[in-house]
């Protein structure tokens, strides 16, 4: 031959990136795909249409009762985006809170100067728990932010953070906490495994997989490299539907671990599906049922668990996205710690475990055609 | 260069398929070898275990000095495969199927943009190269399966019916690469059924017949060992009896009954 030889062999990674690169474009081109993640959304989007139809406010009320004339409320007054009413009263801030205000504070007199004298003086934030999660962060952070131009060490004042409105007992979730899980575990369910084990199937439809495997690829590194590639997309759609309901709020690390262990349990769902299925109107059959399966959890989110029966308990115990539900509640509302949130992440895990080894055990039986 | 050693695949209880049974042929760099059968007749599973996809029941297959059981990565480096035309991405351009393959045998950068450039030239794709494949026709489909195939300029390729279904055109372009791969110093082998496509481009042929190699030689040896001087009846009279006697997979040949391998 007359050029010499230029190829090289390349790594297993290598390789499993050539995939996931190239199954991103394929994906990011299918009109089918493309609107399997568009979907979810487009609903979150309507969603919130339809919410400020019907007249809620997006606007961030904070009640501020300022019984000393302090100069320090007058920089509260300053802040973008939050809308400060002053008050004349503590009762006053209460009704506020009781109408639709997300917090109140009652600056006490001779304020200033107690911190300027270094004596931290307390200062009382009530919470309403029935406000928005992201616009209690951001009420939260401005506080605090506030703060701190007063001086560095000691701490200028001592906040004591009171709750108001606490949601009734039976509900472990705000409402607006329950449209971020729904969303988020729909758009979960009803893209990754569908989508992943379409791919595959269509490798075998399409009879490209005979020349894929001719080169050093192996069958692993392409069902590695379609999984990488769905698993990334999925990530995107989780983040911007976060985004989009405000769910990037509480304990935002167990929320992005529950939800990438979630997707890597579906992932191997989408793996045991594309192997078993010969076509895609099979497949789409599958795991069209399994997705709405996994989205049932979601349903019963706001029913306190008492009021469900054994059955239907033991049956959603079966359903990891069961276990998501329950993590997001704690993570959105910011109760959750790695500690409280570990036994529902290790049940995930376990999860995700026990569908890969199904989907190893179903490549050694299953010849690759 | 090929080396097809005593190879062997059975399927079925007690291996009662011999679907390849006992293949032996050797494919020299710089030539042509035809591997020519009817349907059913082995030549698909044959080239699948050459490319290492199915596992051989028996025997070996050297590429370049490579055992492909024992370095089933390494022999794929040295080999292009060029499977039937329906494996193509329809909503990836020809240029993007390049890079995609030649990602997998290790090219990068600058090399690999070359690599996929020269084989756009060569295919004579330029007025498609940048264009999504969806509604192409078989005979641009074909290409894009061939060009897949040497976007890593290997010594050795392997064509499974490279010009089926394809028109006369595409036909004549697709013969006129295989010539050029000859030349180039590769070591081609491919599949087929049209005996006047064989007799045209190989220098070797090997016939297969119910699992069997029956004959090999070049065109002109299988011609004058049968007194034909058509392949296709050269191929028809060492073919005809073996397929009658292995068209019933499973079926053994009686005693004295198989036709003698040219060059035994």
């Amino acid at each position: 031959m007359n050029e010499t030889i230029v190829a090289r062999q390349p790594g297993r990674w290598q390789l499993r990136w050539a995939v996931a690169r190239q199954e991103m474009v394929n994906i990011a081109r299918h009109p089918y795909y493309l609107v399997s993640f568009g979907i979810p959304i487009f609903m979150s989007l309507a969603f919130a249409l339809f919410v400020s139809a019907l007249g809620e406010t997006d606007e961030l009320i904070v009640a501020v009762y300022d019984a000393g004339s302090s100069d320090w409320a007058a920089t509260l007054a300053k802040w973008e985006d939050v809308t400060v009413r002053m008050v004349e009263s503590e009762t006053a801030v209460h009704t506020a809170l009781d109408d639709e205000a997300t917090a109140g504070i009652l600056i006490p007199a001779g304020f200033d100067t107690a911190v300027a004298a270094g004596q931290s003086p307390e200062l009382v934030v009530y919470v309403n728990q029935e406000a928005r999660n992201d616009h209690i962060a951001i009420v939260t952070r401005r506080l605090s932010d506030a703060l701190w131009t007063m001086g560095e060490a000691p701490p200028p004042a001592m906040i004591s953070w009171q709750e108001t409105n606490a949601r009734d007992s039976g509900l472990t979730f705000s409402v607006e906490e329950y449209i971020v899980v729904i969303f988020v575990i729909l758009g979960i369910c009803m893209t990754t495994m569908g989508i992943l084990a379409q791919i595959i199937v269509e490798k075998r439809e399409t009879g490209s997989l005979p020349a894929l495997l001719a080169s050093p690829l192996t069958f692993g590194d392409l069902l590695w490299g379609q999984s990488t590639a769905v698993f990334l997309y999925t990530m995107l759609l989780s983040a911007i539907l976060l985004a989009l309901n405000g769910g990037l709020v509480g304990n935002v690390g167990v929320t992005a671990v529950s939800i990438i262990l979630t997707t890597c349990a579906l992932l191997a769902l989408g793996l045991w599906f594309g192997l078993w299925s010969q076509s895609k109107n099979q497949c789409n059959a599958y795991t069209g049922v399994m997705g709405i399966v996994l989205v049932i959890p979601s349903w019963f989110a706001l029913v306190p668990p008492e009021n469900l029966s054994l059955p239907l308990t033991v049956g959603l115990r079966l359903l990891p996205t069961t276990y998501l539900v329950e993590l997001l509640n704690q993570s959105l509302n910011g109760t959750a710690t790695w500690t409280t949130a570990g036994i529902n992440l290790l049940v995930l895990g376990m999860f995700t475990a026990v569908f890969f080894g199904l989907v190893r055990w179903r490549l050694q039986r299953q010849p690759v055609w | 260069m090929i080396e097809i050693k005593n190879l062997k695949k059975y399927y079925g209880e007690n291996n009662a398929i011999k679907a390849v049974d006992d293949v032996s042929f050797i494919c020299p760099d710089g030539q042509i070898t035809g591997l020519l059968g009817p349907n059913g007749a082995g030549k698909t599973t044959t080239l699948r275990m050459i490319i290492g996809l199915i596992k051989p029941g028996a025997g070996t297959v050297i590429v370049d000095g490579r055992d492909v059981t024992r370095e089933p990565g390494k022999v794929r480096q040295l080999l292009g495969v060029q499977a039937d035309a329906t494996g193509v991405y329809p909503r990836l351009t020809p240029r993007e199927q390049f890079r995609f393959y030649g990602r997998f045998y290790g090219l990068r950068g600058k090399q690999l943009e070359e690599r996929v450039q020269a084989v756009i030239d060569e295919l004579h794709m330029q007025d498609i190269a940048d264009r999504q494949a969806e509604g192409f026709s078989r005979g641009q489909r074909q290409k894009i399966v061939l060009g897949r195939a040497l976007v890593h300029n290997p010594p050795n390729v392997l064509m499974d019916e490279p010009t089926n279904g394809l028109d006369v055109m595409a036909v004549r372009q697709t013969r006129d690469t295989i010539q050029a791969m000859k030349k180039q110093g590769r070591c081609v082998l491919f599949s087929t059924h049209y005996m006047d496509e064989a007799e045209r481009l190989c220098d070797n042929i090997a016939i297969i017949v119910g699992g069997h190699i029956v004959a090999v030689g070049s065109p002109e040896q299988l011609m004058q060992q049968t007194g034909q001087s058509r392949l296709e009846d050269a191929f028809v009279s060492l073919a005809g009896r073996e397929y009658l006697t292995y068209s019933d997979y499973g079926s053994q040949p009686a005693d004295g009954q198989a036709l003698p391998v040219a060059g035994d």
